[in-house]
C-alpha cells in the first residue's frame, strides 16, 4: 500500500469517514460446493476439523462470498457521498491470518481492488481470534492516522462472517473477544456477526458481540448482505458524524434468517 | 431632554470619548445643529471627530452621482442637496482640523464594517462614543459595548443618534438588543414569540394519497384552485414531491403516517404569514384529495445540488463547479445569510439546519428544501444533525423549542463549513468525537496570541489564515469556548455575519487582496496569507511567494518535503528523494527502504571459516545477494576471502540520516576492516 498517498488522503477530503473492517472466514471449508452442477470424484478428505467429499465443478461458498465483496465496493464506488467516505480492510482468515487490504480511500484501493478479492482461496484451518485481532490492530492504527490529521469519523464498524467454529489459538481468541466487548460496550464499534450455513457456531459468534446477536445469512444470501450493507454505508456516510445511524432493519429480512 | 443637560453631556463626551460619527448623521439636516453645539467644545478641547474615509466617499458619492443617490434613498432630491452640505461640511471641519479622516486599507469600502472594527479593536483604549442614526449598526455597536463591560469592565462604547434640536438621543434601549430587524417586518409577516410546545396527538384520517395523475385541490385563506400531480420528482422519508401542471410549483405529498393534526396545525399557522423570499422553498399552500382530505403542501420548485454533495466534497466541488474562486463561495455565503436573515426577522428558525437541505445552482441561486420542518411559535423542528447543534443542545434527548442562539451556532458552523470546504469546525488532531469536541468549545485555530497546534492537517489552516481579521476574530470567539461569543445569547447574529462577508466579497471583488496577495483568490490557497511585516522571495522550486525567512536557500517547506517518488528495488513500496535530501544535505538517494535495509542487515546464518576456523555471519543481504548472482554461500570468512581475492562482494551500504543502532556501524567497521 502506497504509505504516502494513504496520509495525503486524509488531509486533502474533510469528509467524516466510515472505517469497515470485513473479517472473512477463507478456511478450507468455504470451498463447500453451494449451487452448480458438480459430479462426485468418489475422494474423501479431512479438512478443517471435518471428513468431505471431493466433487469437480460447481460453486463455492467462497466464490459466493467474493462476488458479494465485489459488489460491495462496486456499490460503494457508485454512490458519491460513500466513495469518499467509505474506508474498507479485508482481513481473511484460512490458516493463517492474513491482511489482505488495508485500509484507505475507495479510489486508492481500487487498482488491484478486484484482483486481490477474485485471487483469494479457501483453506487451512479457522483462526477466527488471530483474524479480528488482526482486523482490530488495522483499525487502531488507521484511527490514530484520522486523528493525527485530524479527521472526523463514524463509529467503526466489524464485519465477521464464518461458516464454522474457531480453531485458532484459545488465548487470541479470548483477547479479540475482550478487545471487541470492551470497544462495544464503550460504543467505540459496531459489530455484524454473520454466521454462514448450518455448521457456523453462532454461539461462538455471540461472544464477541455484546450489543447485537449474529444473524444467520439465508441461503447463500452474500449478494443481498453486500448490497443492505453497502445502503447502510451510504446513509450512514449521508449522516453526520455522531448521529445514531438507525439500520434499515426491514431490509435484514432480505438476507438473513430471522 | 432640556438644553442645559444636552450641553453637559455633549462636554462630557467630547472631554472623555474618542467620537465616531456615521453617514446617516451626517446627512441630516439637524447635523447642523448638532455641529454648532460641538464646535465650541472641540476648538476649546483642542479634540476632533473621527470619520473614516469610506464615509467621506459615500457622501461624495451621494453629492456627485444623483443617480447612485437615487438608487441608494429613493427619488429625493433634497437628499442629494443635503450630501452636497454635508461634504462642505466635513471639508471644511477638516481643514480646521475639527474632523479626523482615517483610512484603513483591510476594511474595504462598506462603512459599518469599519466602525464595527474599529471599535472593537480599541475597546481596551477608549471609552467610544457612535454617533448613527441606522438601528442595524447601533445595534451591533452597542452588543461590541456590552461585551466590553462584561469581559475587559472598563472601557465604554456608547451610540447615540442626532434627535431633533441637533441634541443627541439614545437610539437603542440599552436593555434589549434585538438579534434580528423583526420589529420592522410587518405582522402579517411575521411569527409570534412562544415559550410552550404545541403538542396536538393523532392522525388525520385519509382515505386516499393521492399519486401521479390524480387531481387535488391547493387551498389556502378559502380560495381554492384545483391541480394535477405529475411525474414523481422525488422520495424521502416524509413523502414523495411531485410535478404539477403549474409550472415552477411542485407539491409535497405526505405518508399516511405522517399526516398528522400537529402537522396540519402547523401548516394552517404557516400559511397565515406572507412568507415570499426567492429560492426559500415555503409551503404556498395546503393540498387536499378528492375527498377534501389534507394531504400535503404546494410550494415553489427548487433546483440545484446540496452543499453535502457539491460544496461540502472538495471532488465533487470541483467537478460540479470547476470554475468556482474565493468570490464565488463568498458570494455563497452572503446568498444564504439574505435567506437565514429573512426568515430569522420574521420569527423563522430552521432548526435543521444541514448541507443536505441546501441546494445550489450558482453562488447567487440558492434553494432551501424541507421548510415544512422549520420552527415556527409552538410548533418545533424534532430534527437536527449533532455537527450543527449547539454545545448546550447535546446529549439532550428531545430538541424542545430552539432560541436564535442555538440557531446562530448552526449558522456559524455551516459558514465555517462553506469557507473551509466540508470541514467541521471542530475537527482537529487528537479530537476526541464531534460532540466531544463541541461541547468542550475546543477550536483548534489560531487567532492572537493563542495556538494550539492541534490544526487539522492539509490545506485548512491556510484557508483559515487567508480569511479577513474580522471573520476570523468571529469565528474564533464564537467556537472557542473562552470566546467572547461563544455562549448563546452573544453568538453573531446573520445580520452581523452578513455585514461580514459582504465587506469581505467587497475586497475580493475590488481586487485590492488579490492584488496584494495573489492566493486570497484561491478557494484552497496552498500558503498562510502574506503578513505586512514580512519581506516574501519566491521558491527556487514552485515559484510561488513565500516568506523569505521560511525558506531553506531558496527552497519552501512545501517543495523541500516533496520530491522523487520512486519504489524501493527490493520490496516496491513507494520511496520519496525530497528535495531537502536532494538539495540541501546533498544526500544520495537510497535504493532500497529502510526497513528492507534493516532487514537485510539482520543476521541469516553464522558459520565456522573453512581457512581459520573464525566464526562469521551471513547477512539476509549477502544471502541475497548471492542467490540472484547463483553463487553458492561463502564458507570461508571475509578476511580469507580478501586475502585469496576469489570474489569481489558488493555490499550496498546505506548511510542513514540519523543511525538508530551502534550495530549498523559495527558493521560496516568490520567490513572494511
Amino acid at each position: 500500500m502506497n504509505d504516502l498517498l494513504r496520509k495525503k488522503d486524509l488531509e486533502t477530503n474533510p469528509t467524516p469517514r466510515v472505517p469497515i473492517c470485513l473479517c472473512l472466514d477463507v478456511s478450507g471449508s468455504m470451498n463447500r460446493i453451494v449451487g452448480g452442477q458438480t459430479r462426485d470424484t468418489g475422494r474423501k478428505a479431512f479438512i478443517d476439523g471435518r471428513e468431505w467429499n471431493i466433487v469437480e465443478g460447481g460453486v463455492t461458498a467462497l466464490r459466493e462470498m467474493i462476488g458479494g465483496v465485489n459488489l460491495f465496493y462496486d456499490n460503494l464506488l457508485e454512490d458519491e457521498v460513500a466513495r469518499f467516505a467509505a474506508e474498507v480492510c479485508v482481513v481473511t482468515f484460512g490458516g493463517s491470518a492474513n491482511l489482505v487490504i488495508d485500509f484507505a480511500n475507495l479510489d486508492r484501493q481500487e487498482g488491484t481492488r478486484q484482483q486481490k478479492i477474485s485471487n483469494l482461496t479457501a483453506q487451512g484451518e479457522t483462526p477466527m481470534g488471530e483474524a479480528v485481532n488482526m482486523a482490530l490492530d488495522c483499525l487502531e492504527a488507521r484511527k490514530d492516522e484520522y486523528k493525527e490529521a485530524g479527521v472526523d469519523y463514524y463509529q467503526p464498524w466489524l464485519v465477521l462472517m464464518t461458516d464454522g467454529e474457531p480453531n485458532g489459538s484459545e488465548a487470541e481468541f479470548n483477547r479479540a473477544v475482550s478487545r471487541t466487548n470492551a470497544l462495544a460496550n464503550n460504543r467505540k464499534l459496531t459489530i455484524f456477526p454473520i454466521a454462514i450455513g448450518e455448521e457456523a457456531d453462532i454461539d461462538c459468534l455471540a461472544k464477541f458481540s455484546p450489543r447485537r446477536p449474529p444473524l444467520r445469512l439465508k441461503g447463500m444470501n452474500f449478494k443481498e448482505f453486500f448490497e443492505w450493507l453497502s445502503q447502510s454505508v451510504s446513509r450512514t456516510s449521508q449522516s453526520m458524524p455522531g448521529d445514531t445511524v438507525k439500520l434499515d432493519t426491514e431490509g435484514i429480512k432480505g438476507w438473513a434468517e430471522l | 431632554m432640556p438644553q442645559e443637560n444636552s450641553l453637559e453631556l455633549l462636554d462630557k463626551f467630547v472631554k472623555g470619548y474618542k467620537i465616531f460619527i456615521d453617514t446617516s448623521s451626517l446627512l441630516l439636516q439637524e447635523s447642523e445643529k448638532f455641529f454648532q453645539n460641538i464646535v465650541p467644545l472641540l476648538e476649546r478641547e483642542k479634540k476632533s471627530l473621527i470619520l473614516p474615509l469610506s464615509v467621506y466617499r459615500e457622501l461624495q458619492k451621494l453629492a456627485n452621482d444623483p443617480a447612485y443617490c437615487r438608487q441608494k434613498h429613493g427619488n429625493n432630491p433634497e437628499l442629494n442637496m443635503r450630501a452636497i452640505r454635508a461634504c462642505k461640511n466635513v471639508v471644511r471641519l477638516h481643514q480646521a482640523r475639527l474632523v479626523e479622516v482615517f483610512a484603513d486599507p483591510d476594511d474595504g469600502d462598506f462603512a459599518d464594517n469599519v466602525f464595527l472594527h474599529v471599535l472593537t479593536k480599541k475597546r481596551m483604549q477608549y471609552d467610544m462614543l457612535l454617533i448613527t442614526q441606522d438601528r442595524g449598526l447601533a445595534s451591533e455597536a452597542t452588543r461590541i459595548g456590552k461585551e466590553n463591560r462584561a469581559v475587559h469592565g472598563m472601557k465604554k462604547i456608547l451610540v447615540q443618534r442626532i434627535g431633533k434640536n441637533g441634541s443627541l438621543q439614545r437610539i437603542i434601549d440599552s436593555k434589549a438588543t434585538p438579534q434580528t430587524d423583526s420589529e420592522e417586518i410587518p405582522l402579517n409577516e411575521r411569527f409570534a414569540f412562544t415559550k410552550e410546545v404545541m403538542q396536538i396527538p393523532g392522525r388525520l384520517p385519509v382515505s386516499k394519497i393521492p399519486t401521479t395523475g390524480d387531481s387535488v385541490t391547493a387551498t389556502r385563506n378559502g380560495k381554492t384552485k384545483p391541480l394535477r400531480l405529475l411525474d414523481e420528482l422525488g422520495r424521502g422519508g416524509e413523502g414523495s414531491v411531485y410535478k404539477t401542471n403549474i409550472p415552477g410549483y411542485v407539491a409535497k405529498i405526505y405518508n399516511p403516517e405522517k399526516i398528522t393534526r400537529l402537522r396540519y396545525k402547523k401548516l394552517e399557522l404557516m400559511l397565515t404569514k406572507n412568507i415570499d423570499c426567492e429560492g426559500v422553498c415555503f409551503p404556498l399552500a395546503m393540498i387536499l384529495n378528492q375527498r377534501n382530505e389534507f394531504v400535503g403542501y404546494l410550494m415553489r420548485t427548487a433546483s440545484g445540488r446540496d452543499l453535502g454533495k457539491s460544496v461540502f466534497m472538495p471532488m465533487l466541488l470541483k467537478k460540479y463547479f470547476p470554475r468556482w474562486n474565493k468570490i464565488d463561495t463568498v458570494q455563497l455565503c452572503v446568498t444564504i445569510l439574505k435567506k437565514l436573515k429573512y426568515l430569522h426577522d420574521r420569527n423563522i428558525i430552521l432548526g435543521d439546519i444541514n448541507p443536505y437541505n441546501i441546494l445550489v445552482v450558482s453562488p447567487k441561486e440558492v434553494y432551501f428544501v424541507d421548510t415544512d420542518s422549520y420552527q415556527v411559535e409552538g410548533f418545533i423542528c424534532p430534527v437536527g444533525m449533532p455537527l450543527f447543534t449547539a454545545p448546550e443542545l447535546q446529549n439532550q434527548k428531545e430538541y424542545g423549542l430552539r432560541t436564535l442562539g442555538n440557531e446562530n451556532f448552526a449558522v456559524a458552523t455551516l459558514l465555517f463549513m462553506i469557507m473551509h470546504p466540508g470541514k467541521p469546525p471542530y475537527a482537529m488532531q487528537d479530537g476526541i468525537g464531534i460532540k466531544e469536541n463541541i461541547i468542550s468549545g475546543e477550536f483548534s485555530y489560531p487567532f492572537g496570541e493563542r495556538k494550539t497546534g492541534k490544526v487539522p492537517k492539509g490545506p485548512w489552516r491556510f484557508c483559515w489564515s487567508h480569511l479577513t481579521y474580522q471573520l476570523k476574530s468571529t469565528f474564533y470567539e464564537t467556537f472557542w469556548r473562552n470566546g467572547n461569543l461563544h455562549s448563546e445569547k452573544k453568538r453573531p447574529s446573520t445580520g452581523y455575519w452578513l455585514r461580514l462577508f459582504e465587506t469581505y466579497l467587497e475586497s475580493l471583488k475590488s481586487g485590492k487582496m488579490s492584488e496584494w496577495d495573489e492566493e486570497a483568490l484561491l478557494i484552497f490557497p496552498t500558503r498562510f496569507k502574506k503578513d505586512r511585516n514580512k519581506t516574501y522571495a519566491k521558491c527556487k522550486l514552485c515559484g510561488k511567494e513565500y516568506d523569505e525567512e521560511s525558506l531553506e536557500q531558496g527552497i519552501c517547506r512545501t517543495c523541500l518535503s516533496d520530491g522523487d517518488k520512486y519504489h524501493c528495488e527490493r520490496c516496491g513500496r513507494e520511496m520519496i528523494y525530497t528535495n531537502y535530501q536532494k538539495y540541501i544535505k546533498h544526500a544520495k538517494r537510497y535504493k532500497i527502504c529502510r526497513d528492507c535495509y534493516e532487514k537485510r542487515n539482520t543476521i541469516w546464518n553464522r558459520r565456522t571459516c573453512k581457512n581459520c576456523g573464525r566464526m562469521f555471519e551471513i547477512t539476509l543481504g549477502e544471502k541475497e545477494y548471492f542467490d540472484k548472482k547463483g553463487f553458492a554461500l561463502p564458507t570461508r570468512c571475509e578476511n580469507c576471502r580478501g586475502r585469496s581475492q576469489a570474489t569481489q562482494i558488493h555490499r550496498e551500504v546505506r548511510t542513514p540520516v540519523q543511525p538508530t543502532t551502534s550495530s549498523v556501524f559495527d558493521w560496516i567497521r568490520n567490513f572494511f576492516n
